[in-house]
């Protein structure tokens, strides 16, 4: 536990006065500033702006003061309308890069007239842009699935420009994946993700991704602990101090490539506490690294076992601990071969006691389940912001460094790590306000903008000299806050977004899952000021960063060279050039090389048996930014929009037989979707027979995990017996009226008696001898499978083939 | 508006002043209230002048800039809704700030709102495939909204998917995919669904014609055909449960013609059905009557049932009527007397004429009413409030005009700078066109003040003002990102009555209660063989069970229930690797079923910033490994010693101060509330509600740590006393925020 002592030594920094005083002023504005507001008004007065006369008549015509007027708006309002109203002769100034959360990607949206452009795909398939869709990006994504499992989503964070010098360099951005431990790299050449790397040895991470100031390394830390090997371990309190692990990972980045390179990564071995967010140390403070950690109480939930939940044992001691790093001195050692020598899944672990042994990992106490830790454009200060504390505390590089040098420690931890004594680091704290998270920079010296979650607002303060500046609303609970490069050495200033996490009584009302709402602040004046709610449409964005467009525009591209593969930028071995289109046939497989031009492609038409591999390589041609082709095969689920100049293959096995319409949508012109040919799957028994039986263990499977129930209005329209009819796939092979892959199923019940058709049903496979099973085998090339019905079931198929057929011969004797 | 004299210098005194040492909750009231006094002072001292000539903005940006700023809080006037063409998903979006406030899965798995990634969804669009897989993207172009009387009702959405040959019914309850059904007939279906004036049916068109069966692939024998998805309606406030049934809906054979863009009757064409055909290098308008086919004798397949065509021609049910040139778009008038085709030439065909023509196929100059030169390569036509004004995009010249469609003369048109191709009016397809808006697509979208993203660039529409009689105002520029846009449709917003919350255990997709709900204090695990159910809850800020333990290979489902009734309350959540998630709104119950072939810890939470600890809204999955011999998790509860046990008392009672101030303030915050008669106001009510709620759930808490201390178990007495100061903190969390928005309604009032 952490002692008293500490807290009072914080508590006598705060100058003392008296508060009596001061209430009984603030109560009697109270009244003054009620009546300040309903002047000022800052209410919903845009609630009423409708149509005036009949609702949808047309106006007339309007002036400025007349449609002021109809739509309530304030003196503040018309400014705010003007800063970020941008008419397609003024330009947009910034670009902010979202984590999206949970929806797997990264929206983007221009600022500032907080306009939504773009949703860069990382973790989830996304076919307006193609990603999962071609081989090429599918591969990219199967990097990602751990252990083999099918991972087609996530939970993406905090997003990083790289930078040189500890600025933006706008070449690259990186995220990582809460939900499955991944980290992507994208390039702002084109905004597409480039690879995707697994980190082997978490099971779930938060604080990714930091920059170090000349990207030699990105930030990954782990969130909640968990054994490294990956290994089963019973949840003891012994075994979970003994094996489960956080840590922080640095991973090697190539600036010029933009590739990391995992051999020469490293993960510092943390304790069990759960890791948080990270930031990198830059000018004064170049070198060193800082991650913070909430649950340091090494603390298990368990409301079930009789455990207080997690949320009570996590948050239960004083303060929580900093962790202080030392990647470049880590980097020396590891190079020479001195640490980092275990492996654990291909990841080198610096371990605690080589941390310990060369003074590359301490511990600083920390407010209270913090949040952000952010290092200031100088380097020489760092502050942290902990929900459960009203304060942001600030630390000071120089005393850390002073501490470490001193060794003036007040102890270990319980695995050994040196702990800094507070009142050695700390440059000072101010109260900011109830449930502070994150801290971002502005232009201005020593100021600093803090969102402060529980009082939803965001606080201006002064960090050097330790005094709040001013106030400034958001609606509701704002969590993470960005300003314009404000995690650089060179902040721009102006402004300043508060990201919320609910917008009750914001926005139209879209059902219970709400948007997330994004507020631009001007930070420019004196006194900031909101100008502009952003609905957020999809996903929950964690962390944003903004960048000047000049930053990384000039290497912008609207068209790739003909021929390229867009996952490794290079000529794809693919690209087919204008009159060398060609089909070659190996064994099972039918291999395409096509063209797109002007929307047509060559060859237009394929044609294949069914059950054959069809591996379509097309390269679009064009070369402008308005040559972009959706390639479509109806009904086949296959699709790929073709960029200007990239070359991509579709491959999939043509398992169903038919004539399917091939269509090519310019997506820059309102021509609909026109029809180039025709996908001709030419009907093979044996092929079909393949497909039924997948289709067969798919049903089995999904009944034995769980059974389909539609809605009551749908199942009371349903015949008795159709619903399990339909679940058990009984209609992949059988119709009534006409024989399918299998016999027609009209009046069936007049051939076989009940008893048969159960026993039938049952247990095919006892009657497959039978003479005339064995005919019928014959005839339709295939056996009915056994498709697992439950006894109970079988009754109600019976009685829905009754139905049925009497209700086609109703039908057709009309 | 008035000034108040508080410069800003001496409200940063006052606030700094309450900032001193005291109770930080305290504070916090006081530093809003301070806060909020200031709100007015900050009065313009930088002029719109100034602002308009720094960034280089003339009058008319000036002006637009008004008409579509959205002051906080405000609300749109109307809801405009778009599908995103290959995207598969379907946006949401405000008119006239032109902001966008959702994406919807529709066809393609979207994983925030857990679609096709939790089971209820994943089964809803594996079995709208014959092929029991899920389809991975749709391909949607023109929705449809219900209608009552041919006016919009605000129910339901339909979206007819020409990818996959699907269609799809969404609940405006929720915002919701209901339900998505394969067209078991046709294979290739054109991207519109348009409604019956009573939402009979949801029709949706052929597009290319092609055999119906999979095993000829001989083009000679192809065929096409419309399809009449039957709607049952049935809905109350707040719950919309009416779906397709497909049982009762057939498909009528059509000539085998590449079938398009179509229109229903209505009014004085009600029951009949006009659309755009293409063969053999010509251009028709089909007219159908719907009404006397859905008579005709069906021919049943296994799974629907459709009238053929020569029933059809036999009964005089339908007409194909050769246009003179091509033609990309038919609309019927509000009205209902007029069929609008838009074309260079935007025809004007008589409806009656048509009628009485039924059955007959004839040039359109036997039922052409008007024609009206528009300009080059017209895309669209639309109407509005007028009396029979309609507007036609001419894409090559890049200008709306607008015109009147019974005599033929042209009003005026706008130039614009980019080319216009679809084109929509607020209810313009309804019965009853709304004016002053008209939104214009831009397909092109390459706008040159954007800052570039790559070649993958969003889809760009306009905001067009119509209010004026003789002008139309280029207003503002709107970009779509992740979409492939092509028809809009847009509603007033208060047709629209979505519901805030579900009751509680019910499964979104069908709109009842889940078999898997769970209550509080009822969570359970049962095993059966290797199928492993996990019935648990969601609230903030914990999971329960908060520890699952499985064998390997085990199927897993995890049944959750959002026991949340606050608005805007949503968790998510998924097991750290297993590639599944679920997004639980207020009262909703779904499953999330995997199966745990992986030995190991697996650490699983809540996907949402649902509070302030929403970081320790979390838990364990343990997996066993196969042939495990080791027992069950052992004694996870240590024993401590007497120093350790002394210090838990002292931190125990320690907590007990904490819990006493921070009551203090609650019960301080609840006078004011009280004082000013929160419950007038529905929205503070809510919030108060909530914060009762979350001072009710930690009663159960205060129970445990005062049994503890009594039996001097000091560490159960201290964890249990942490969680109740926790739900206090949530208490004075939403407190605050009601009290934040009291004094908003208040001062509003004075």
């Amino acid at each position: 536990m952490y002692k008293n002592s500490k807290l009072n030594w914080i508590m006598k920094n705060i100058k003392n006065k008296s508060w009596l005083r001061i209430l009984s002023a603030a109560m009697s504005l109270m009244l003054v500033a009620l009546f300040a507001i309903s002047c000022g008004g800052n209410g919903e007065k845009g609630k009423k702006g409708g149509a005036t006369g009949d609702i949808g008549a047309p106006r007339g015509k309007e002036s400025f003061q007349d449609i002021v007027k109809r739509r309530g708006l304030n003196e503040d309002d018309v400014l705010a309308a003007v800063k970020t109203y941008t008419p397609d002769n003024v330009k947009d100034e910034a670009i902010t890069a979202n984590s999206g959360g949970q929806e797997g990607n990264m929206p983007s949206y221009v600022v500032p007239s907080m306009r939504m452009v773009k949703y860069i795909p990382i973790n989830t398939r996304q076919p307006y842009a193609g990603y999962g869709y071609s081989e090429e990006t599918y591969n990219l994504m199967k990097k990602g699935f751990i252990d083999g499992t099918q991972i087609l989503w996530g939970d993406t964070h905090h997003p990083g420009f790289s930078e040189t010098n500890g600025d933006y360099n706008g070449k690259w951005m990186v995220i990582n994946d809460k939900a499955n431990p991944r980290v992507y790299v994208v390039n702002l050449k084109d905004w597409y993700v480039k690879q995707t790397v697994q980190n082997p040895i978490f099971r779930s991470d938060h604080g990714g991704c930091f920059f170090t100031p000349n990207s030699e390394y990105f930030m990954e830390a782990c969130q909640y602990p968990a054994p490294f090997d990956r290994k089963y371990y019973p949840l003891t309190e012994a075994n979970y101090h003994k094996y489960w692990r956080g840590g922080v990972t640095y991973w090697k980045f190539d600036d010029d490539k933009g590739k990391v390179d995992l051999k020469n990564s490293f993960t510092f071995e943390f304790p069990p506490y759960t890791q948080d967010l990270s930031d990198a140390g830059k000018a004064k403070s170049y070198g060193w690294g800082f991650t913070n950690s909430f649950c340091s109480e090494v603390y298990f939930g368990g409301i079930m076992q009789g455990r207080p939940p997690f949320e009570a044992g996590c948050s239960s001691r004083d303060v929580d601990y900093l962790h202080v790093t030392n990647w470049k001195k880590a980097e020396e050692l590891f190079k020479a071969g001195k640490i980092g020598k275990k492996v654990i899944n291909g990841m080198h672990v610096i371990t605690i006691p080589e941390s310990i042994k060369y003074g590359l990992l301490y511990l600083i106490p920390e407010p209270k389940s913090p949040h952000g830790v952010d290092v200031n454009p100088t380097g020489e200060y760092i502050i942290v912001a902990g929900k459960l504390d009203s304060h942001a505390w600030v630390y000071k590089f120089d005393k850390i460094m002073k501490a470490i040098k001193d060794k003036n420690f007040e102890g270990k931890d319980d695995y050994g790590i040196p702990i800094i004594p507070l009142e050695a680091a700390l440059h000072g704290s101010v109260e900011v306000g109830l449930g502070p998270l994150h801290n971002q920079y502005d232009s201005r010296d020593g100021v600093v903008y803090t969102s402060i979650y529980v009082d939803s607002r965001v606080t201006k303060w002064d960090y050097k000299n330790l005094k709040v500046l001013d106030y400034v609303p958001s609606h509701y609970n704002i969590g993470h806050l960005v300003s314009y490069h404000g995690d650089t050495k060179k902040p721009k200033g102006k402004y300043l977004i508060a990201l919320n996490k609910l917008s009750i009584d914001r926005f139209n009302p879209v059902g219970p899952l709400h948007p997330q709402n994004h507020q631009l602040i001007d930070i420019a004046a004196e006194h900031p000021k909101l100008i502009y709610d952003l609905p957020l449409p999809m996903g929950e964005p964690h962390y944003t960063i903004m960048m000047d467009r000049n930053y990384y525009e000039k290497n912008n591209l609207e068209a790739y060279p003909v021929g390229t593969d867009i996952v490794t930028m290079s000529k794809s071995p693919y690209a087919t050039e204008a009159g060398a289109e060609k089909v070659e046939t190996k064994g099972n497989t039918v291999e395409v090389f096509g063209t797109i031009k002007d929307g047509k492609v060559t060859p237009a038409d394929i044609n294949v048996k069914q059950g054959q591999d069809v591996v379509l390589h097309l390269t679009n041609l064009g070369t402008t930014p308005f040559d972009h082709y959706v390639y479509e095969i109806v009904s086949y689920d296959k699709m790929y929009p073709y960029a200007p100049g990239e070359t991509a293959t579709i491959k999939f096995n043509a398992e169903k037989a038919g004539v399917y319409p091939i269509v090519v949508d310019s997506q820059n012109s309102p021509k609909k979707r026109q029809l180039v040919g025709h996908l001709t799957v030419s009907f093979d028994q044996k092929a079909e027979n393949d497909r039924v039986l997948a289709l067969t263990k798919r049903i089995n499977w999904d009944n034995k995990v769980q059974a389909f129930k539609p809605s009551a209005i749908e199942l009371k329209n349903m015949l008795p017996g159709e619903m399990e009819f339909l679940n058990y796939g009984c209609n992949a092979c059988h119709k009534f009226g006409e024989p399918f892959n299998g016999p027609d199923l009209l009046m069936v019940h007049k051939r076989r008696s009940d008893k048969w058709l159960r026993e039938w049903i049952l247990n095919p496979e006892s009657k497959y001898k039978d003479a005339d099973i064995e005919a019928l085998r014959q005839q339709f090339k295939l056996a009915m499978p056994n498709q697992h019905v439950d006894p109970k079931d079988v009754d109600k198929l019976i009685k829905y083939m009754k139905a049925k057929s009497e209700q086609v011969v109703k039908e057709m004797s009309k | 508006m008035k000034i108040i004299i508080f410069t800003a210098e001496l409200k940063a005194k006052i606030i700094s002043s309450i900032m001193r040492k005291s109770n930080w909750l305290t504070q916090s009231v006081l530093v809003v209230l301070v806060f909020l006094m200031g709100i007015s002072t900050l009065a313009a001292q930088e002029t719109v002048d100034a602002v308009m000539k720094a960034r280089g903005l003339s009058d008319k940006d000036k002006i637009a800039a008004v008409k579509t700023f959205m002051p906080r809080g405000g609300r749109d006037e109307y809801f405009g809704i778009v599908g995103t063409g290959n995207s598969g998903t379907m946006i949401v979006y405000g008119i006239p700030s032109m902001r966008i406030y959702k994406y919807v899965g529709v066809f393609t798995p979207e994983p925030w709102q857990g679609f096709g990634f939790d089971d209820e969804s994943s089964l809803l669009l594996k079995k709208s495939n014959p092929d029991d897989i899920i389809p991975t993207y749709g391909d949607m172009r023109f929705p449809a909204f219900s209608e009552t009387n041919g006016k919009y009702d605000g129910k339901y959405a339909f979206f007819s998917d020409g990818a996959n040959a699907r269609i799809a019914l969404l609940g405006l309850d929720d915002f919701e995919t209901k339900q998505v059904l394969s067209n078991t007939i046709l294979k290739s279906v054109f991207p519109e669904a348009v409604v019956t004036p009573n939402t009979e049916y949801v029709v949706q068109s052929g597009q290319f014609p092609m055999p119906w069966d999979n095993k000829v692939t001989d083009m000679a024998k192809a065929k096409n055909g419309i399809t009449f998805w039957k709607v049952h309606r049935i809905e109350k406030e707040g719950e919309h449960k009416g779906r397709i049934l497909k049982e009762e809906s057939f498909t009528v054979e059509m000539p085998a013609y590449t079938l398009d863009y179509n229109d229903i009757g209505k009014g004085a064409s009600d029951g009949m059905m006009f659309g755009l055909a293409f063969n053999g290098g010509k251009t028709y308008v089909y007219a159908l009557d719907y009404k006397k086919a859905a008579g005709l004798k069906k021919v049943p397949t296994t799974l629907s049932q459709f009238v053929p065509l020569d029933a059809v021609k036999k009964a005089g049910a339908l007409s194909m009527i050769e246009l003179p040139a091509s033609a990309n778009m038919v609309k019927v008038s509000p009205d209902g007397k007029y069929v609008v085709v838009a074309a260079d030439n935007v025809l004007t065909l008589d409806a009656a004429k048509i009628k009485s023509n039924l059955g007959k196929d004839v040039k359109a100059d036997a039922v052409l009413h008007k024609s009206t030169a528009i300009g080059k390569g017209v895309v669209d036509v639309t109407f509005d409030y007028r009396k029979n004004i309609a507007y036609a995009s001419a894409h090559d010249d890049s200008k709306i005009v607008r015109f009147n469609y019974v005599d033929g003369k042209k009003m005026d048109e706008v130039k614009l700078d980019f080319k216009p191709s679809y084109l929509t009016t607020p209810q313009g397809l309804s019965a009853a066109p709304h004016s002053n808006y008209l939104i214009a697509v831009d397909k092109e979208a390459y706008l040159k003040n954007l800052p570039k993203t790559g070649p993958v660039r969003p889809s760009v529409q306009h905001l067009i003002d119509i209010s004026a009689d003789n002008e139309m105002v280029d207003t503002y520029t709107m970009t779509l990102p992740q979409a492939n846009v092509y028809g809009n449709i847009a509603i007033l917003r208060t047709t629209i009555k979505p519901i805030i919350r579900y009751p509680t255990g019910t499964n979104s997709r069908t709109g009842e209660a889940s078999p898997f709900r769970a209550v509080a204090g009822q969570e359970k695990i049962e095993r059966q063989g290797n199928r492993v159910h996990v019935f648990g809850t969601l609230i903030r800020s914990h999971i329960t069970p908060e520890i699952v333990e499985v064998n390997e290979g085990d199927i897993v489902s995890f049944h959750l229930t959002n026991l949340e009734r606050a608005e805007d309350e949503t968790h998510g959540f998924t097991v750290d690797t297993y590639g599944k998630h679920g997004s639980f709104e207020p009262g909703k119950t779904a499953s999330l079923t995997f199966v745990a072939n992986k030995a190991g810890v697996f650490p699983y939470y809540c996907t949402e910033f649902c509070s302030a600890l929403h970081l320790e809204m979390e838990g364990i999955l343990l997996v066993r490994p196969k042939g495990y011999k080791g027992g069950p998790a052992g004694a996870v509860n240590e024993k401590l010693t007497k120093e350790q046990l002394a210090a838990y008392k002292k931190d125990y009672e320690k907590k007990l101060k904490v819990i006493k101030q921070t009551g203090d303030v609650i019960n301080s915050v609840v006078d004011y509330l009280k004082k000013n008669h929160f419950e007038k106001y529905p929205y503070v009510k809510a919030l108060v509600d909530d914060a009762f709620d979350q001072l009710n759930k930690g009663k159960m808490a205060e129970e445990k740590y005062k049994k503890y201390a009594k039996e001097g178990k000091w560490k159960d007495a201290f964890l249990w006393a942490e969680q109740y100061f926790q739900y206090q903190v949530k208490a004075a969390d939403v407190g605050l925020r009601a009290k934040k928005l009291l004094g908003e309604k208040l001062a509003k009032e004075q």
